[in-house]
C-alpha cells in the first residue's frame, strides 16, 4: 500500500488448477464464470500479477451481479474456473473506458463475452503460480509450505531468488557493469518496460541500455525494452516490469513462500529489431525516422501505434498532402482486416475535431475500401454519412448525394443522414423530398433543431395552402414518435365540486432523460381532461442543462411552488406528483396524476373566472379576465354583488402556447402548454379587489416583447456560464396561444380556481 | 591545469554562468494526462478569445453539439459532438493553439491542450498556459513541468533543474525561454527523499509564504538549493503502479529556509485518519466523504485512485475493548 492503510484480504486459497490463457490485444486474458447471490455469468478478465488490486469489475457488470447491496455493502463473489474456484469478498472499481474500448476492438477474439475486469496481485499472491504461455495455460496451486532447503536445480532451467515489495514480486537484474537492480514480474502489458528516467540518464532514450541479465539469461537477447514512466519502488532500485513478451519465451514458476522463480526456456531468443527501431524513432520524435521505420517493417507488431503517431505528428507539423496521405495509408495498412472501416470512422472523428475535411475524406475513402468486411456493419454507413456531410459542405453535390443515399440505405432512421439529405434536396430545389427528410430528422435530438429550421425554410416553398405550424409537424410525425392518449375522457362526477377547475402544472426540461415519460403522462391528462375541468401549464427548468424553452417566468413559478427538479407535476399549486421516469411507467404516472386531480376537484370553491374577448392583432395579445365570487349557499349562477378586497388571494394570468417545437435529448418533440410570460405586471399576480361583486382585468401584451425578453434572458444565462443552447422556438405562434387564469391563496399556496381559453384563429380571415 | 580543474569544480551542475535563451516548440497532447496545480476550463460562450494572440474564434450551438470556427475566418470548420473533444485553433500566420473541450450541465468549456517544450542540458522543460488565455509565462498563473513526468507545478520566477536553482523568463507568446543563474540568498531543503512510505514521489511541491516561489522537488535527491524564505508543503502526488494519491497542505507546518542553512521536511507515514460517524440506535454509519487522512507532517492525503480500497472501521466495546463489528466502504467508493 502507498501508506500502509489496513485493507481486508480479498480472497482465501484452498484449491488450485489450470486456467487456459490467451494473449488478446497484447493482454493476458482468461475466461471464467463469475457468480453472486443473484446470478452466474461467463466473463473475460485480464490477468495481471503487477496490478495492485484484487478483483476489479466494470460497474455495469457489478450492478448486474448486485455486487453491492442497496446500502452499498459489498457482497462476496465467486470466480469459477474449470478445476477450482476463488471466493472474493468484494470487488473494486474497474477502468470502464478501457474495458469498453478493448471489448469494442477485440470482441471477435474474445467470443461473446466482454472483458469486464482484472484479477490482480491481491488475489494472486495467495497462489503458487506458473505461467506457461507456450502451452496456453496458467497454473494456480495452493501455496507451498516453507521449505528448509533451497529448491533443486534442474538442468536447462534458471533459478532466481525473489523479493517482495508492495505486493509485487521482483527478480534481480544486473547491468553489464554488475550493478544490481530489480525488475518486477508483471505481464499486464506486452512490452517489457524500462524506467524512462533511468534510460535517459544512461543516454539510452530508446531503452537500449545494453546487457540486462536475469541470472544467466541475457534479457537483451530476447526483447527490446520499452522506455515508459515507472511508478514503482524497490530498495535495489526498480528498473522495470517484465511483459508478456518475456513470458512468451519462458515458462515461469513462482514460489512466493520460498521466494524463488524457476525459468525454463520455451522459445529460442529472437531479438525484435523492429521494436527497437520503433523505440528509437519514438524517442527522437522525428517523423522522417518514423516513416522510414514503417516502410522498412510492413509487418511490425508496433506498426499500428507507429502509424498513428506518424499521422498526428504530420498533422501537427502541418505536413503536406503527400505526407498526410502516406501516413493515412500506413494507419489503414496496420489496422485489423475486419476493423478498417471502424478504425477509419474513429480516425475521422479525431480529424473532424480539427476541421481537417480533406484528411477526413482521405481517411473515409480508405475505410470504405474494406467496409464490407468490417465486423460492425454500421461503420461503413456512418462513413458514408460523414463523407456526404463533408462533400455537402464543400458543395460537391453529386458526391454528397451518392454517399448520403448509401448511408440512408443502411441507416434509414439516422437523424444526421436525413438532415443532410434534406439539406441536399433543398439545395437542389427538390423541396418535397427535402421536407420529407427534415421530418424524419426532426424527431432525433442530434438533428432535431436544425431539421425544424429546415422545415420552416422549405415548407413555404411547397406551394401548399397550409403554412408551417406546430400542428402540421405534429401530423407529419404521428406514428414516428411515442404518444399517449387516455382510454376514456373525463365524465362529470358528483363528488367533484361544481364549477371547479384544477390547474395541472408540469415542470420539466428538454434535455432530461426520463422526461418523455412525464410528457406522455401529461399528454394523457390533456386528452382525458380535454373538455373537462382542468387547465394546463408547463415550465422548463435549468437542470440538467439549459434549453431554449427555459424562461424566467417558469423559474419564478418553480420557486413559488417549491420545485427544484424538473420531473414534477403540481396540482393546484400544492400537491406534488411524478413528472418523469421510465417510458414504460407512463401509464402508472398518468393514473396517479389523474387520481390526484380528482382529489383536488373535490374541494369546493366560490371563485368564478372567465377569460373573454381573447384576440391577437398586429402582434399583440389582448383580452380580459373577470373574477367573481359565488355567494355562500347560492347556486353557481348567482354571484355576489359586494365590494371586497382579498389581500391574501392573487389573480394570475398567464400566456402559454399549446404546442412548441423543440426536439431535445429528452425525445419530446412538441412541448405542450408552455407558459411564456405573465400577463399581469408580475408573476405573483394581482391582489383581488371586487367591486360590485367582480373584478375585471384587461390585459394587453406584445408577443415580440415577450420573445425578446426570453431571448435576452437566455443569452445572459449563457454568457454567465449557466449552459449553452440553440436559440430556437422563442417566437410565439398566435395560432398556438392559450391564456390561463387562476386564483391563488398566498397563505396556503393553494390554487382555488382556474380557467383556460385557447386562441381561436379565424381560418377564413387567415386565408 | 589546477586552476582549470578548480574552475570546473565550482561550475554549477548545468554549467550556467550567464543567461541562455532556448527556443520552445509546441507539442500537442491529444490525450491530455498532465496534472495541473489548478486546472480550469473556460466557458465557451459565443467565442473563444485568446488574449495573448488577440485572436477570436466564433462558436455556436447545433443542438447540443458545438460548432467552432477554427481558423478565425468566420466560417464554421468543425462540429464537436458528444461530451468531449479536441480541436486545433490556427491561422495562416502559423499560429497554433490546441484545446481540449468538455461538455457538462453548464455547457461547453475549453482548456489548453499543448505544451511549449525545450530540452536543455538533458532536462525536458514544458511550459503550460494553465489559465488558457494564450499568454505564456505568467508567474503564479501558468504551470511548468520539468522532466518527463506528468505532474506540473506553478510557474515561478525560478526553478530547480538538475538540482540547480536557476531563474527563468518565458516569452509571452511561448516562443522562447531564458535561463539565468539565480541571484539572491539561498538555503537547502531536503524533501523528496525524506518521504516515508512505499510509493514513488511523483510530485512534491513547496510554496513560499509570499507566493513568489514554488518548486516541485520530486526526483531531486538530497538537499536542494532554493531561495531563502518561509515555505510550506503545498501539494504532491504519490504513486505505486496503478495506485495514486494526491497530497495537499492539510495541517502542515511552515519551515524557514535561511541563508546557507539546510533543512529537512519529513513527511509520509504514519498516517492518521480523522472521520465522522452517525449513530442511530444500534446502527452506526460512516461516509467516504467524511474521512480525512493526515501524514506525519500534517499533510493531507485525498483522491485515492483507484476507488474501491477502503479502510476498515472496527467498533469495540468501550470498557472491554471487545470487537463488536467491522465496516468497510463498498467497491464503488
Amino acid at each position: 500500500m502507498l501508506l500502509a492503510l489496513a485493507t481486508a484480504p480479498p480472497s482465501a486459497c484452498q484449491e488450485g488448477g489450470r486456467i487456459p490463457v490467451r494473449v488478446v490485444g497484447e493482454r493476458l486474458l482468461i475466461s471464467c464464470d463469475i457468480s453472486s447471490h443473484k446470478m452466474r455469468v461467463p466473463v473475460n478478465l485480464f490477468f495481471e500479477l503487477d496490478a495492485l488490486c484484487g478483483l476489479q469489475l466494470h460497474n455495469k457488470a457489478a450492478a448486474s451481479l448486485e455486487a453491492e447491496s442497496g446500502d452499498g455493502q459489498p457482497r462476496p463473489l465467486t470466480l469459477h474456473f474449470p478445476e477450482f474456484q476463488i471466493e472474493v469478498p468484494r470487488r473494486e472499481h474497474g477502468d470502464e473506458d478501457l474495458l469498453d474500448e478493448f471489448t469494442k476492438y477485440f470482441s471477435a477474439d474474445m467470443g461473446e463475452d466482454a472483458v469486464v475486469g482484472t484479477i490482480g496481485a491481491q488475489i494472486l499472491k495467495d497462489y503458487h503460480l506458473t505461467y506457461d504461455l507456450a502451452r496456453g495455460y496458467l497454473a494456480l496451486e495452493p501455496k507451498h509450505e516453507l521449505a528448509q532447503e533451497k529448491p533443486t536445480p534442474i538442468p536447462g532451467t534458471v533459478l532466481l531468488s525473489l523479493t517482495e515489495e508492495n505486493e509485487l514480486l521482483w527478480m534481480p537484474a544486473r547491468l553489464k557493469d554488475g550493478t544490481q537492480y530489480a525488475i518486477a514480474i508483471g505481464a499486464s502489458r506486452y512490452d517489457t518496460i524500462v524506467d524512462q528516467d533511468f534510460a535517459y540518464a544512461l543516454g539510452a532514450p530508446a531503452g537500449n541500455i545494453g546487457e540486462l541479465n536475469l541470472g544467466e539469461i541475457a534479457l537483451d537477447d530476447y526483447l527490446a525494452l520499452r522506455p515508459e514512466e515507472l511508478v514503482l519502488t524497490h530498495p535495489d532500485r526498480a528498473i522495470g516490469v517484465l511483459g508478456i513478451n518475456f513470458f512468451r519465451h519462458f515458462r515461469v514458476e513462482i514460489d512466493r513462500v520460498n521466494r524463488w522463480a524457476r525459468l525454463t526456456p520455451t522459445e529460442p531468443p529472437e531479438f525484435p529489431q523492429d521494436d527497437l527501431a520503433f523505440f528509437h524513432a519514438r524517442a527522437d520524435e522525428d517523423p522522417e525516422m518514423l516513416q522510414a521505420f514503417l516502410e522498412q517493417w510492413p509487418q511490425a507488431r508496433l506498426g499500428k501505434e507507429a502509424a498513428q503517431l506518424l499521422l498526428f505528428w504530420r498533422i501537427d507539423d502541418a505536413g503536406n498532402e503527400e505526407q498526410i496521405r502516406k501516413a493515412l495509408a500506413f494507419v489503414d495498412h496496420f489496422e485489423q482486416d475486419d476493423l478498417r472501416a471502424t478504425g477509419a470512422l474513429d480516425l475521422m472523428k479525431i480529424l473532424a475535431g480539427d476541421g481537417w475535411k480533406d484528411y477526413q475524406i482521405w481517411a473515409g475513402e480508405l475505410g470504405l475500401i474494406s467496409g464490407r468486411n468490417d465486423r460492425y456493419p454500421d461503420a461503413v454507413h456512418k462513413i458514408h454519412s460523414k463523407l456526404g456531410e463533408i462533400h455537402l459542405a464543400k458543395n460537391h453535390s453529386e458526391q454528397a448525394w451518392r454517399h448520403l443515399l448509401s448511408a440512408a440505405f443502411g441507416m434509414p432512421d439516422d437523424g444526421m443522414i436525413n438532415l443532410n439529405l434534406g439539406n441536399y434536396y433543398e439545395q437542389q430545389g427538390r423541396y418535397r423530398r427535402a421536407f420529407s427528410r427534415f421530418v424524419q430528422a426532426s424527431i432525433v435530438p442530434e438533428s432535431g433543431p436544425q431539421a425544424v429550421e429546415g422545415l420552416m425554410r422549405v415548407q413555404p416553398k411547397l406551394g401548399s395552402e397550409e403554412a408551417f405550424s406546430v400542428d402540421l409537424v405534429e401530423r407529419m410525425i404521428e406514428g414516428k414518435v411515442l404518444n399517449f392518449g387516455a382510454a376514456a375522457a373525463y365524465e362529470a362526477n358528483e363528488d367533484h365540486a361544481k364549477g371547479k377547475v384544477s390547474l395541472i402544472e408540469f415542470f420539466t426540461n428538454g434535455q432530461l432523460e426520463g422526461a418523455e415519460a412525464g410528457a406522455l403522462a401529461n399528454e394523457g391528462l390533456l386528452s382525458h381532461f380535454k373538455d373537462g375541468p382542468a387547465a394546463f401549464l408547463s415550465y422548463h427548468l435549468e437542470k440538467p442543462g439549459l434549453d431554449p424553452l427555459v424562461q424566467p417566468y417558469g423559474l419564478a413559478i418553480a420557486a413559488e411552488r417549491h420545485v427544484s427538479n424538473p420531473y414534477v407535476h403540481v396540482i393546484d399549486g400544492v400537491a406534488h406528483g411524478p413528472g418523469g421516469g421510465r417510458t414504460r411507467d407512463r401509464e402508472a404516472i398518468y393514473s396517479r396524476l389523474r387520481d390526484m386531480t380528482y382529489q383536488a376537484l373535490k374541494l369546493e370553491t366560490t371563485w368564478r373566472l372567465k377569460v373573454e374577448d381573447l384576440r391577437v392583432e398586429d402582434g399583440w395579445v389582448r383580452g380580459k379576465v373577470t373574477v367573481a365570487q359565488q355567494s355562500e349557499g347560492a347556486s353557481s349562477a348567482e354571484i355576489g354583488a359586494s365590494d371586497e378586497t382579498f389581500s391574501d388571494h392573487r389573480l394570475c394570468v398567464v400566456l402559454a402556447e399549446r404546442g412548441v417545437l423543440f426536439p431535445g435529448s429528452s425525445k419530446v418533440v412538441i412541448h405542450r402548454m408552455l407558459a411564456r410570460a405573465a400577463l399581469t405586471p408580475g408573476h405573483a399576480g394581482l391582489e383581488i379587489e371586487l367591486q360590485d361583486g367582480q373584478m375585471v382585468f384587461e390585459f394587453e401584451e406584445s408577443l415580440a416583447k415577450i420573445q425578446k425578453q426570453n431571448e435576452t434572458w437566455l443569452q445572459q444565462a449563457m454568457d454567465a456560464g449557466k449552459g449553452q443552447t440553440v436559440l430556437m422556438s422563442t417566437a410565439l405562434d398566435p395560432e398556438q396561444l392559450s391564456v390561463v387564469a387562476y386564483i391563488r391563496s398566498t397563505s396556503t399556496g393553494r390554487i382555488e380556481q382556474a380557467t383556460q381559453v385557447h386562441h381561436q384563429v379565424d381560418q377564413e380571415a387567415k386565408l | 591545469m589546477i586552476s582549470a580543474l578548480l574552475a570546473l569544480s565550482i561550475l554549477p551542475p548545468n554549467g550556467l554562468t550567464e543567461p541562455v535563451t532556448v527556443a520552445l516548440a509546441p507539442k500537442r497532447h491529444r490525450d491530455w494526462k498532465i496534472e495541473l496545480p489548478a486546472e480550469s476550463f473556460v466557458p465557451v460562450g459565443n467565442s473563444i478569445q485568446l488574449a495573448g494572440s488577440g485572436l477570436k474564434f466564433a462558436v455556436s450551438m447545433q443542438g447540443t453539439n458545438l460548432s467552432i470556427d477554427l481558423d478565425g475566418d468566420g466560417i464554421s470548420d468543425t462540429v464537436i459532438e458528444g461530451d468531449e473533444g479536441s480541436a486545433l485553433l490556427r491561422n495562416n500566420n502559423g499560429f497554433r493553439y490546441a484545446i481540449r473541450l468538455l461538455r457538462n450541465e453548464n455547457g461547453w468549456s475549453y482548456a489548453s491542450s499543448s505544451t511549449m517544450n525545450a530540452d536543455w542540458n538533458g532536462a525536458r522543460i514544458s511550459v503550460i498556459d494553465q489559465d488558457n488565455d494564450g499568454v505564456f509565462g505568467e508567474v503564479g498563473e501558468d504551470a511548468i513541468l520539468i522532466g518527463r513526468g506528468r505532474v506540473a507545478t506553478w510557474l515561478g520566477q525560478s526553478i530547480v533543474i538538475n538540482g540547480e536553482l536557476v531563474q527563468i523568463d518565458v516569452a509571452k507568446d511561448g516562443s522562447q525561454l531564458t535561463v539565468s543563474p539565480f541571484q539572491g540568498e539561498t538555503g537547502r531543503l531536503r524533501l523528496a527523499d525524506s518521504f516515508h512510505g512505499d510509493g514513488k514521489v511523483l510530485s512534491a511541491v513547496i510554496r513560499s509564504a509570499d507566493g513568489k516561489n514554488c518548486f516541485d522537488l520530486a526526483g531531486q535527491t538530497g538537499a536542494v538549493e532554493i531561495p531563502t524564505g518561509r515555505y510550506r508543503f503545498y501539494s504532491g502526488k504519490v504513486g505505486l503502479g496503478q495506485m495514486a494519491v494526491h497530497v495537499s497542505s492539510g495541517k502542515s507546518q511552515t519551515i524557514d529556509v535561511a541563508n546557507g542553512s539546510e533543512a529537512s521536511l519529513s513527511w509520509g507515514g504514519d498516517v492518521n485518519a480523522e472521520f465522522g460517524f452517525q449513530r442511530q440506535g444500534d446502527q452506526v454509519a460512516f461516509s467516504p466523504q467524511d474521512i480525512r487522512y493526515f501524514g506525519s507532517q500534517g499533510e493531507e492525503y485525498s483522491n485515492w485512485f483507484p476507488v474501491g480500497k477502503s479502510p476498515v472501521f472496527i467498533i469495540k466495546e468501550a470498557d472491554t475493548k471487545q470487537e463488536i463489528a467491522r465496516a468497510m466502504f463498498p467497491g464503488s467508493c
